[in-house]
């Protein structure tokens, strides 16, 4: 594969090349990823989005190395801070895990062991990797809650995780994540679980932690929206693989690969007119246990060629720091410029749906 | 809600279970003989006086004497003693070798699983009784070995049942969660997967109690367990028994305590175990 982004390499703080997950299970070897590449910076939000399937979990899974049997990475390289995760073992994983690198995951309600109060369970952690004494790692965890604008972080200590609503849940789980000061958090759909107010507030605390403290976010989510409001880059993934990747304005006004293009029209708008309607992808997301030999897209794709059904498309550059992996990129920009007023929505208007995501769903 | 109010929906689960009532209050009554036996009890269990062999229930001898005149009712007192040292060790025993390897098991899976449940699999095909009996005869009389050799036969279902807890808490989200936040497996299995389990093998552990008090009886009285004169009620009836029917206060007092004790402890059992699945319903 080509490889544009050579120089920024070395400054990145994670750099995935070629990432490849495999599931080996009784009828055959599903590929969930394939060729994953993309990288992030300090401070940055990253979004990661596709359809349910496409791999997006399994990649931010993957990140922590939390891939469970039958699943393994069975290639590629994770560089964070220039070290190849893949290559560490148990216990020095488990020092990056939750300290440098954390994770917060879908389900808040059930992220806590239900047996211990908030205050046991965030202590823990700090005393697992911060500080040994106990009235210190108090004294964070109660920092630490504050941080995630919780009020009465102290009273907060003492109750259990039944106690608290899901978006309270949420917040203890960003607590927890970032109470060892990580420089990564990878958030795998943190806000679907909880209602859309809710979902608004969460998001809003991490943009705001991200502007303090410069932390980087890997932003894994369905929701255009959320991505789109949250994002400094985004990257598209499609059954496995990275479909189109680029900054958060570029990708969404000119959307170079036809999936792309296809996700944005998907997207509902409160002051879409009558003609505007919703737009469906045709047909379904290809099975991953035996992949078609060609570019994953092509079955549903409107401008599939021949070529298409045969060879996987490498990565072309279309913009600045702007790649997609398909053959007729140019056609395909045109088309979309030429098809842009009657139903590729703008980014202007996503862009205002997407300050305020709770409008853009009711 | 903590504290105060844990004890209050405990209290509102046990009204709704009247059984555990009378089992918690059984144990209860045992516990208070065992601790202060020596002021309960009119004689000292172990005087031999042959001037009162055999006497009948009377006032001075609640539940008559025994073949040597010690003061059968004395001795039961004393034996509730000895029941409790039994069941606690025995089941002390099993359920920490139980929740150990059933944890190991459910946790790593693969091959620790399958070697460990085909251990327990060889246990369970063999008549526990049985292999009690070979054990405590092979380890020699007494009540140490017996203990052993209980504990020997117990801890097969522990572990099952603890491998089966774990199995359903493995995979819940908040391991992940505690994975991704760096946690060693020796920090899940022990601050949040056996902590988990602890309402089935608080559940098992009456159970037990009470099943190893069978056993121990049956030991005893075939003369593997508890060896004279020691007043242990299996003992007891074994002691007694060719003096029925005539002379049945000899056999009917200890077994109605053996009877009392065994079940006292499965309506713990029992009780708790409706505790616990009306909170998860």
């Amino acid at each position: 594969m080509s490889d544009h982004t050579a120089p920024l390499r070395n400054n990145a703080l994670l750099d995935v090349r070629n990432l490849a997950v495999e599931f080996r299970i009784f009828q055959g070897v599903v590929h969930a990823v394939t060729g994953v590449e993309f990288d992030m910076h300090n401070g940055e939000i990253v979004g990661l989005i596709g359809e349910t399937g496409c791999g997006k979990s399994v990649t931010g899974f993957s990140l922590i190395r939390l891939i469970r049997p039958p699943g393994r990475i069975v290639g590629g390289e994770i560089r964070f801070k220039g070290v190849d995760l893949l290559s560490l073992d148990d216990l020095q994983i488990r020092r990056i895990r939750g300290r440098e690198l954390a994770m917060i995951f879908q389900r808040p309600m059930s992220s806590l062991n239900p047996l211990f109060n908030i205050g046991t369970q965030l202590t823990e952690v700090i005393r697992l990797h911060r500080v040994h004494q106990r009235k210190a790692a108090r004294r964070l965890a109660v920092e630490s809650l504050s941080a995630v604008a919780l009020p009465d972080p102290e009273g907060i200590l003492g109750k259990r995780p039944f106690e608290l609503s899901g978006g309270m849940q949420q917040r203890v789980m960003i607590a927890m994540a970032l109470a060892c000061d990580a420089s990564l958090l990878i958030a795998d759909e943190p806000t679907t679980a909880l209602d859309v107010s809710i979902q608004l507030q969460i998001l809003k605390l991490i943009r705001g932690i991200v502007q303090q403290r410069g932390l980087s976010v890997l932003l894994i989510s369905h929701d255009m929206a959320v991505i789109g409001s949250m994002c400094d880059r985004i990257n598209v993934m499609y059954a496995g693989s990275i479909a189109e990747a680029g900054p958060r304005d570029r990708l969404i006004r000119h959307a170079a690969h036809p999936y792309s293009q296809a996700l944005l029209k998907a997207v509902p708008e409160l002051n879409r007119s009558e003609q505007g309607r919703l737009v469906a992808i045709e047909g379904t997301v290809p099975s991953l246990l035996n992949p078609p030999a060609g570019c994953r897209f092509a079955a549903r794709c409107p401008r599939v060629h021949d070529r298409c059904l045969q060879k996987v498309p490498s990565r072309v550059q279309v913009g600045p720091d702007h790649f997609a992996s398909c053959f007729y990129v140019a056609s395909t920009v045109e088309a979309a410029s030429a098809g842009h007023s009657t139903n590729l929505p703008n980014a202007g208007s996503l862009g205002d749906a997407a300050k305020n995501p709770k409008e853009d769903r009711c | 809600m903590r504290g105060k109010g844990t004890r209050s929906y405990v209290l509102y689960a046990m009204r709704r279970s009247p059984l555990s009532i009378v089992g918690i209050t059984l144990i209860l009554a045992m516990t208070v003989l065992a601790i202060f036996a020596p002021w309960i009890a009119p004689h000292n269990p172990y005087k031999v006086s042959m001037g009162d062999r055999l006497l009948p229930p009377s006032l001075t001898h609640p539940a008559g004497t025994d073949i040597v005149g010690r003061d059968i009712f004395s001795r039961i007192v004393y034996g509730t003693r000895l029941s409790f040292r039994i069941a606690l060790s025995v089941v002390g025993i099993s359920i920490s070798v139980g929740v150990l390897l059933g944890a190991l098991a459910g946790f790593y899976g693969g091959v620790v699983d399958l070697l460990i449940m085909r251990v327990t699999d060889g246990f369970l095909a063999i008549p526990s009784f049985a292999l009690a009996m070979v054990a405590a005869a092979v380890l020699g009389r007494s009540l140490n070995n017996m203990v052993w050799a209980l504990a020997l036969v117990g801890w097969t279902w522990n572990a099952r049942i603890v491998r089966s807890a774990v199995l359903r808490i493995r995979n819940s989200d908040f391991m992940l969660v505690q994975k991704a936040l760096g946690a060693s497996s020796a920090r899940m299995i022990f601050l949040h997967i056996i902590p988990n389990c602890m309402g089935p093998i608080l559940v098992q552990a009456s159970l037990q109690c009470g099943l190893t008090l069978l056993s121990s009886a049956g030991l005893s009285f075939l003369g593997l367990g508890v060896q004279p004169p020691l007043p242990d009620w299996g003992l007891m009836v074994a002691e007694g028994r060719t003096y029925l029917p005539a002379r049945w206060w000899l056999v009917t007092f200890p077994g109605i305590a053996i009877f009392t004790m065994v079940t006292g402890f499965l309506l713990t059992g029992d009780g708790i175990r409706d505790i616990i699945e009306r909170e998860v319903s």
